[in-house]
This record gives structure tokens, C-alpha cells and sequence, in this order.
């Protein structure tokens, strides 16, 4: 038994909805059940209908659409989110799936691609709109290259003090020097530069400079002049 | 012939000496500036009469007093004398003064260390001058030129919302509803539905640029995810645009919380530099450095192209009102922060900024 799938279209310009709609009244399969123009009125409406698929637009007067996947994923964990926007920026793209979305589009795609993708996360399936699939393999592609670069985590550990030591050792200070520049005991400014060489793993005051020049603290290449 | 002088010639000495000391007390009563002479403890020992014009005392009821009396922050003066002790001058050091009916006056000093006949020193000797009308009016051009950026950014981004949330979506409402209608009615000829596909690409086009423009005009998703993140895909798209390679390292800022007018200011710094770089450096690579140093946050950008004459570019640039480094300057100085251009020829650029950072 073939039941027809109920659809909720979430967009805030009236017209696109109604172009929506024409599309997908072509398919017998498919039947829009409810529509919304804000993110408030959106979540009723999955909340109330429970619909097997919604249509999310990701830019909403009210809220970001973003936050709108999770709570419809909260409130009514059946359905499947579609994201039909006008962004092509792979943070937006990329952040949908992250939330819980199974399909994104981009508006201008719609005539061509919004039945075919459909079909896809109806089935259970990712579906990328085609013409941004490319940047997103592209951004996979690149990625462990990225990564291996972030190898200053160790500073994001620091705490805001610590930070402010780490500059003035590398400017060649004293513990003495850094006390009164921070108007700190002796004691506690060594107590945080050991913290600092544990964190970042580093071992002597060259290793401090050396680092804080490849952070960008320092700069140790200064051309004369 | 040597011995005693005469008589007549001590005579016509001294009253040299008491031309040369009239001369002096005109002088002093008639400076337009402030003369001022303090032992080290801050007791004022002479200081003009010049002095009751700016700030409503009299000679007579500050001699003796301490200097601090007219001091806004005697934080200023621990400031004078640390500088001092340096190379025992200090020029155009800038202070603010508070008058006797509590004004506040801004005073740019000129001082030396006062020594005495054995050459022992003995106090500071200064000429203060009034420069309360010229900080005035800085004051007034730095607001202006803040409200300037600032209107200029907020115009940004309402031309950037129209485009993508108005201009793009009605473009692309009219490509479905076309689309629609064709498809719909089977009678167009052929040909009608190939001349509506070919518009159909022209509508294509026209969403894709005006959603760059908008793009372009302000930055997306600095809201949704974060200036981090944003930059980063700033700097990758940028590199793929221009084909100079960007490497973004930022560092220390992942737990920082920083309002919007930092992010947004932040970003076109950025932006501005990668521009500069991509018009007028000739580089393979750029460095972007984002590093939080408590209080303050550094952001250095380093190319490695031609370079250039700081100082005929600066003239050039006054010459030709480009904005490139100076919408930097001004954005910089917006953040209250400090900014330094190297540039060494065939070796490339360096741009150092950084800014308090409170959160």
C-alpha cells in the first residue's frame, strides 16, 4: 500500500513556496500537507503534523534554520529535513548535515533537482544539490592537510594570564621582570611558566621564542633596514 | 693689557646685564607657553605667569606647591619622570592638566633635567605648551571617521541582505515559476522552450552574481559559525580565487568571545590585507597570523612579493586618495590598536596589528 508522503514546506517568501508546491503537485506521490513562513510557525506545524519530510529554508526572519533542523528533529524525530536556501557557502552546507539534515539544495536548483532529491532522503539517502557537491568534495579532499597544520592546540589551552606570560618570555623578560610587569609574585610567575612549558610541551626559553615567533607572538626575522 | 677692569667698565657690564635681565623677565612674562622649573619631590619653584591663562592660577599660588596640583592623572607624571631618567629629555610628551575651576586642559611638555652650578641635578625644567584645541579636533575627525566606517559597514550589510535576501531569492522564485510554466503547457513550440531554457541560464548567471556580490559586501555565517571559521573559508576561497597561497593560523582564540564590531572589523582587516596583497604585492604566499595575547589580540599578515617604499606610498596614497592602507590605519585605529608596515623590496610585506582585546 502505497501511501502518499506528507510533506511541510518551512520558507519565508510566499511566492518560492508557491513555486514549490507547483513542483512537487506534478508528483502524485507527494502531497504538501502544511507550510510556514518562520521558524516559530514551522516547528507547529512538524510538531502537529508530523510530517515525513520538511523543506527548510536556512534563512528565517525569526531564527536560523540551522537551530530550526534540531528542534524539529527533537519534536518530531520522523522526519526527514531537506534544506532548500539561497546560501552556497559550504559552513552553511556543511553544518546542516552536522545538525541532522539529509538533503540540501540550493534555490536556484530547485526546478531541476528538488523531485530528484527528494526521492533520495525520502529513501533515506544523502542528496547533494550537484552544483555545490563539488566544493564540498573538494573541501573533504583538503581536509587532512588543514589538520596537520593545527599543530598549536597547546596555546588555545592557555588561560588569558597565561598568555600574557608567554609573550613576555618570549620578549627575553625575567621572571622578576614578568612579577613586576604584572605586578604577580616571583613565586606565582614561575608557577605559570611551568605550566605554560608543560602545556605546550616545550623545554627551554629558545623553544618559547622559537614558538611564540611561529604563532605570530614575536617576530624574530625583522629586516634591516 | 690685563689687571682690574675700570670702572667705567664695570659700569657699562652691569647694565648690560640689567638690559639682558629685563629682556629675560619680558620674555618670561610674555611667553605664550607655560615655563615651569620643579625640584625632584614636585615642588614648583618658578613657573610663568603665562600659566593663569590656561589654567586660572596664578604664579604666586603655585610656587611652592606640588606640580601634581595641576596634574588630571598623576599618573602622567610618574610617566614624565620614567622617561626622563632615560636620556634626561623628554619631547612632546603629551599630558592633561585640570584647571583651577576643574576644566581639563591637554599640555604637550618639553622638559630636561635642571642641573645646578656643581653640576649636580636638582629638578626638572620644562615649556608646556596648550594643545587642547588640536586633541579637540583629532577627537573630532577620529568620530567621524569611526561613524564613517561604521555607516559605510552597516550600508555593507543591508546592501548585502537585500541582495541575497531579496534580489536572489525573486530571481531564483522567477526561474521555478517559469520553469513551471513551460512545463506545464505543452503547446510552446520547440523552439520557445529552447529560448526559455537559453533564459534561463542568463538567470542562472544572474543569481550566482549577485549572491557573490552579496557575499562579497558582507560576510556570511559570521553569526552562525563564528569568525574563525568564517576567515578560514574566506582565506581557502581567496587562495582559489587569486591562486596565491593563504596560510591562516589562528591561535588562542577558540574560547574567546568577542563582539560583533571586533569580528566584523577583524574580518575586513583581513580582507583588506589579502586585497592589497592580491593588487599590488606580485606574491606567491601569504601568512595570516591571528594569535590572542591577552589583553590584546595580534594579527600579522606577511607576503612574500615585491614589496615598496613605505614612505612614497604613503605620499602616493595621500596623492591619490586610495583607501587600501588607510581604511586599514583607520579600522585600526577604530579597534584602538597600534599598526606597523614593513616592506623590504623583493622580500615582501610584513603588516603587524594588535588591539585590546576585552571580553
Amino acid at each position: 500500500m502505497n501511501q502518499k508522503k506528507r510533506i511541510v514546506i518551512i520558507d519565508d517568501h510566499p511566492l518560492f513556496r508557491e513555486g514549490l508546491k507547483s513542483i512537487i503537485a506534478k508528483e502524485t506521490r507527494y502531497e504538501v500537507v502544511g507550510e510556514a513562513g518562520t521558524g516559530r510557525q514551522g516547528l507547529q506545524k512538524t510538531k502537529e503534523l508530523k510530517p515525513d519530510l520538511a523543506l527548510v529554508d536556512v534563512s528565517l526572519p525569526d531564527q536560523s534554520g540551522i537551530e530550526l533542523i534540531r528542534e524539529i528533529l527533537e519534536s518530531s524525530p520522523q522526519t526527514l529535513v531537506l534544506i532548500v536556501s539561497m546560501h552556497s557557502k559550504i559552513d552553511y552546507i556543511v553544518k546542516a548535515f552536522q545538525t541532522g539534515a539529509m538533503g540540501y539544495i540550493v534555490k536556484e536548483s530547485a526546478a531541476d533537482m528538488l523531485l530528484k532529491g527528494m526521492d533520495q532522503v525520502i529513501q533515506g539517502n544523502y542528496f547533494m544539490d550537484t552544483s555545490v557537491s563539488h566544493q564540498v568534495v573538494k573541501k573533504l579532499v583538503g581536509m587532512p592537510a588543514r589538520e596537520t597544520a593545527a599543530d598549536d592546540v597547546g596555546y588555545d589551552t592557555l588561560t588569558p594570564r597565561e598568555q600574557e606570560v608567554v609573550i613576555l618570555l618570549a620578549e627575553g623578560l625575567t621572571i622578576k621582570q614578568i612579577a613586576d610587569r604584572l605586578y604577580i609574585s616571583p613565586k606565582t610567575a614561575e608557577n605559570h611558566r611551568s605550566n605554560i612549558m608543560h602545556k605546550l610541551g616545550l623545554h627551554s626559553t629558545i623553544e618559547v621564542v622559537r614558538y611564540a615567533a611561529k604563532l605570530g607572538l614575536i617576530d624574530i626575522d625583522l629586516w634591516k633596514d | 693689557m690685563s689687571g682690574k677692569p675700570t670702572y667705567e667698565e664695570l659700569e657699562r657690564r652691569i647694565r648690560q646685564l640689567e638690559k639682558k635681565l629685563t629682556d629675560s623677565n619680558r620674555i618670561f612674562k610674555n611667553i605664550q607657553d607655560v615655563f615651569c622649573q620643579t625640584d625632584f619631590t614636585g615642588n614648583i619653584i618658578e613657573i610663568s605667569p603665562s600659566v593663569e591663562r590656561y589654567l586660572g592660577f596664578s604664579r604666586e599660588e603655585l610656587i611652592g606647591q606640588s606640580i601634581l596640583k595641576i596634574y588630571h592623572n598623576p599618573k602622567d607624571r610618574e610617566q614624565l619622570l620614567e622617561a626622563l631618567s632615560g636620556t634626561g629629555e623628554v619631547v612632546d610628551f603629551e599630558f592633561c592638566a585640570k584647571s583651577k575651576d576643574n576644566r581639563l586642559m591637554f599640555g604637550s611638555v618639553n622638559a630636561h633635567i635642571l642641573y645646578n652650578a656643581d653640576g649636580e641635578p636638582i629638578g626638572v625644567e620644562s615649556m608646556v605648551r596648550d594643545v587642547t584645541e588640536r586633541k579637540r579636533t583629532e577627537k573630532h575627525i577620529q568620530t567621524l571617521s569611526h561613524q564613517l566606517l561604521k555607516a559605510h559597514e552597516d550600508e555593507r550589510q543591508m546592501i548585502s541582505r537585500e541582495l541575497h535576501d531579496s534580489v536572489a531569492q525573486d530571481l531564483s522564485t522567477l526561474k521555478i515559476a517559469l520553469g513551471i510554466f513551460f512545463d506545464k503547457d505543452s503547446s510552446f513550440q520547440p523552439e520557445t522552450k529552447k529560448k526559455f531554457s537559453e533564459l534561463s541560464k542568463i538567470l542562472d548567471r544572474s543569481i550566482s552574481t549577485v549572491r557573490n556580490l552579496s557575499y562579497d559586501l558582507s560576510p556570511p555565517g559570521l553569526k552562525e559559525f563564528g569568525l574563525l571559521q568564517t576567515l578560514a573559508t574566506y582565506c581557502e576561497e581567496f587562495e582559489k580565487n587569486t591562486g596565491i597561497h593563504v596560510q591562516f593560523h589562528p591561535a588562542g582564540l577558540k574560547k574567546a568571545i568577542m563582539d560583533p564590531f571586533i569580528q566584523i572589523n577583524l574580518y575586513r582587516l583581513i580582507q583588506e590585507g589579502l586585497n592589497n596583497v592580491r593588487k599590488h604585492a606580485e606574491a606567491s604566499q601569504v601568512v595570516v597570523k591571528l594569535v590572542g595575547a591577552y589583553p590584546d589580540i595580534i594579527l600579522r599578515i606577511e607576503d612574500n612579493g615585491k614589496g615598496f617604499d613605505i614612505q612614497a606610498r604613503e605620499q602616493q596614497l595621500d596623492n591619490e586618495k586610495r583607501m587600501g592602507l588607510r581604511s586599514m590605519k583607520e579600522r585600526v585605529n577604530l579597534l584602538q590598536g597600534q599598526m606597523t608596515i614593513q616592506s623590504y623590496p623583493m622580500k615582501g610585506t610584513k603588516i603587524w596589528i594588535k588591539f585590546p582585546f576585552k571580553e
